[in-house]
């Protein structure tokens, strides 16, 4: 090989390493899920028989897909907004704090580290409608006279679930944003107060710019998981009442391991996947985009 | 960076970052239980045949049966020189995710624990050994015919009856007795329990009933098997019709309906676990049960127990039947040998010590110290009347889903009766026509 070519391909073998890992440990998985969502294969005939878009159609076409994608979606974009809005915001405040810093960010980091069945079990018993620890502290403070059937009610039980998971994933966020203002820019911040702005305003213009990159690929990461979170709804309502906490993993895991339809199963992890793509896209678009303003593309 | 290639580094990051994701979901388990050969230590020539078993850990990793399971491996290993069996498990919460993908995977253990739901599909897909072809069909005459008969498929045996297992009526006296109602005289019809429990709720401010519809399974079908009802029928010919408009299912719904008030508030999300935890802590008037044996109820000085319900005074008694058996995977390499540990796991002698369940021959339960023991007198009784509320069929996991649908929409949901028998026929049908 000519020294030129061998220049050009040099960086290409650094990555091949890499490469090789991801397609092994990655693409293998993810393709042989492709793959088997195109046959018909349960546990009652274990013949894989090939059946085309047959597995897409029957899931897209049955009852239950909608109201599962539209739990899904709820479960995530209200959930990820929520833990942004309150790691970040924590992670504002308490980097605006003069003493006890430290011991913020060790105590908020707290939840982020309980397991996450032991959180799904804790909260469960706390939010009982008869014996739980919040009904009985929402009764004393007079906010409701009933119990509140937090984890029974249809309607209420996904916002429930959707709280228990920002208590456990917004000290992610905190955790990011606060490794953002590390290095956040004073000598503009500072500027900027000489110049009269109000924290508001360096909030928008100066910090929030900063941090943006941090915030994209936070925003990646949490989507990510949320979408694909299990732990929390499995051992509380396992996608109940009536299907009111279904997400598509829930679905996904209950066509495999309930109904025993491999199939059928990896056709809904095939829709999972291209779910959380289009909701990643924009997101990776304003990261590589914010990587190239940045020179390193 | 051309477009091109930047679409295709989002497109690889999103699916990685997204196979990545799957931490959290409970990841398939790949184990392969296979059965391995290997060299004999230092003769390098004879070759020594591993035969997997698998079940929970819950009884094969935990004392006092993890002991007898190493008991049961020494003397198959002492009887069949040149094999040894590896024992494997893995915790309840798992073991039923993993046993299917290894069989999904084509990577089964020799002889396994199967949960009898879980029977027909297997032995549907040619999974399992004809036990009766290396026994003799004379050996299954020992186990109860009701128990041995949910591991016959097609008229071949294919597991050995392992466990049994049923539902009972257990009250608490001490509320019955608050309520004004005789601690002596359980309810022994659905007009009864009914009465009794919203009595105790109306008089006491206690749960008069404990309703669990936290696990996605025909709820109290233990009282609903004390009818003469059964949600399909079954054909000679095979062919399956739904049979739910009918007056046994009918008033099973309304019966719920009319014990709903009485319920914890819960009862949508609470699964049996949580329910005989909140009646061993004396809140609940009655509920429908096992041996509550994974709790402390046998300290207590205030339980009653009695048969299930009936429907009527004049229907047979019933109760949810279950348990497990031991199967042999078609696919092992010592077939006979495998048949010869699934006999030894099964025998009397090991039976009865090796779980926490009830066996499923005479002669199990009378090395089972249960059996003389007056707190199981009731359980042992009503087993004799134990069954399920549908025939074994390939359908029976997605049947049973579609009944728990048709209950929880019409006790939580509020949905008319009619309108709910209507929609369980309708998804039977279709169920069967797929």
């Amino acid at each position: 090989m000519n020294k030129p070519a061998l220049r050009r391909a040099e960086p290409y073998l650094y990555m091949l390493p890499s490469c090789v890992l991801m397609l092994v440990m990655l693409g293998y998985p993810i393709g042989y899920n492709i793959v088997i969502s195109f046959f018909n294969w349960t546990l009652k005939n274990q013949e894989k028989v090939f059946s085309g878009f047959a597995n897409y159609i029957d899931v897209l076409t049955d009852d239950k897909f909608l109201p599962i994608l539209q739990n899904t979606l709820t479960w995530t974009i209200a959930g990820v907004l929520a833990q942004m809005l309150v790691g970040a915001g924590a992670a504002l405040f308490v980097d605006s704090m003069g003493r006890g810093k430290k011991f913020m960010r060790t105590i908020m980091l707290v939840p982020w580290l309980i397991p996450g069945v032991v959180t799904a079990l804790t909260w469960k018993w706390m939010l009982l409608a008869d014996f739980g620890i919040i009904n009985y502290f929402i009764q004393l403070i007079g906010l409701s006279e009933k119990n509140v059937l937090f984890m029974s009610e249809p309607k209420i039980a996904l916002w429930t679930l959707i709280f228990v998971n920002v208590w456990k994933a917004a000290p992610f966020w905190f955790l990011m944003i606060t490794a953002g203002l590390q290095n956040k820019p004073v000598d503009q911040i500072e500027s900027a107060k000489l110049d009269g702005a109000r924290y508001p305003s360096i909030l928008r213009h100066v910090i929030l710019p900063h941090l943006s990159p941090v915030i994209t690929s936070t925003g990646i990461l949490t989507t990510i998981w949320t979408l694909n979170y299990f732990d929390l709804i499995w051992a509380t309502t396992k996608g109940g009442p009536m299907d009111s906490t279904t997400t598509l993993p829930i679905y996904t895991y209950r066509m495999a391991f309930e109904f025993n339809n491999f199939g059928a199963s990896a056709a809904l992890a095939v829709i999972s996947l291209i779910l959380v793509s289009l909701v990643c896209i924009p997101y990776l678009k304003k990261m590589f985009g914010d990587l190239k303003s940045g020179g390193v593309l | 960076m051309k477009p091109v290639i930047k679409l295709a580094a989002i497109i690889g990051t999103v699916l990685s970052l997204a196979a990545c994701a799957g931490q959290s979901s409970p990841a398939a388990g790949s184990t392969t239980a296979a059965a391995a050969e290997s060299e004999t230590p230092g003769t390098g020539q004879t070759e020594e045949v591993t035969l997997t078993y698998y079940g929970f850990s819950e009884w094969v990793g935990t004392e006092p049966f993890q002991a007898v399971y190493e008991e049961a491996k020494a003397k198959f290993e002492a009887e069949n020189p040149g094999y040894k069996i590896e024992l494997q498990s893995d915790p309840w919460g798992d073991w039923e995710q993993k046993y299917k993908t290894m069989f999904a995977s084509g990577n089964p253990a020799d002889i396994f624990i199967v949960n009898n739901p879980d029977f027909p599909t297997f032995a549907n897909s040619g999974s399992l050994l004809d036990i009766g072809s290396y026994t003799g069909e004379g050996y299954f005459g020992q186990f109860f015919p009701g128990v041995q008969s949910m591991y016959n498929w097609q008229g071949i045996n294919m597991a050995i009856a392992f466990t049994t297992d049923c539902r009972i009526l257990w009250y608490n006296k001490d509320i019955f007795t608050e309520a004004g109602l005789d601690p002596n005289t359980p309810p022994k019809t659905w007009g009864e329990l009914v009465s009794f429990a919203n009595t105790i709720t109306e008089t006491t401010g206690k749960y008069g009933f404990g309703m669990d519809l936290g696990l996605k399974e025909f709820p109290m079908q233990g009282a609903f098997n004390a009818s003469s009802g059964s949600i399909i029928n079954v054909a000679p010919d095979g062919s399956i019709t739904p049979n739910v408009n009918t007056p046994e299912f009918r008033a099973y719904l309304q019966m719920l309906l009319d014990l709903k008030p009485t319920f914890e508030p819960d009862y949508a999300t609470l699964t049996h676990h949580d329910v005989a935890t909140q009646f061993v802590e004396g809140q609940m008037g009655m509920i429908i049960g096992n041996t509550l044996t994974e709790t402390d109820i046998y300290s207590k000085s205030f339980y009653g127990q009695a048969l299930v319900p009936k429907m009527d005074a004049s229907a047979p008694d019933g109760s949810y039947g279950g348990g497990f058996g031991i199967a042999v995977s078609a696919q092992t390499k010592a077939p006979e040998q495998a048949v010869k540990f699934a006999q030894i796991l099964c025998d009397a002698a090991f039976n009865a010590r090796l779980i926490s369940d009830i066996p499923a021959s005479e002669a199990g339960l009378a090395q089972c110290d249960k059996s003389s023991d007056p707190n199981f007198s009731v359980y042992l009784e009503q087993i004799k009347f134990a069954r399920q509320a549908q025939p074994k069929t390939l359908y029976y996991a997605d049947i049973d889903a579609a009944a728990y649908d048709t209950v929880v929409e019409a006790v939580v949901g509020g949905k008319d009766i009619d309108a709910a028998i209507a929609g369980l026929e309708a998804k039977i049908s279709e169920i069967v026509a797929q």
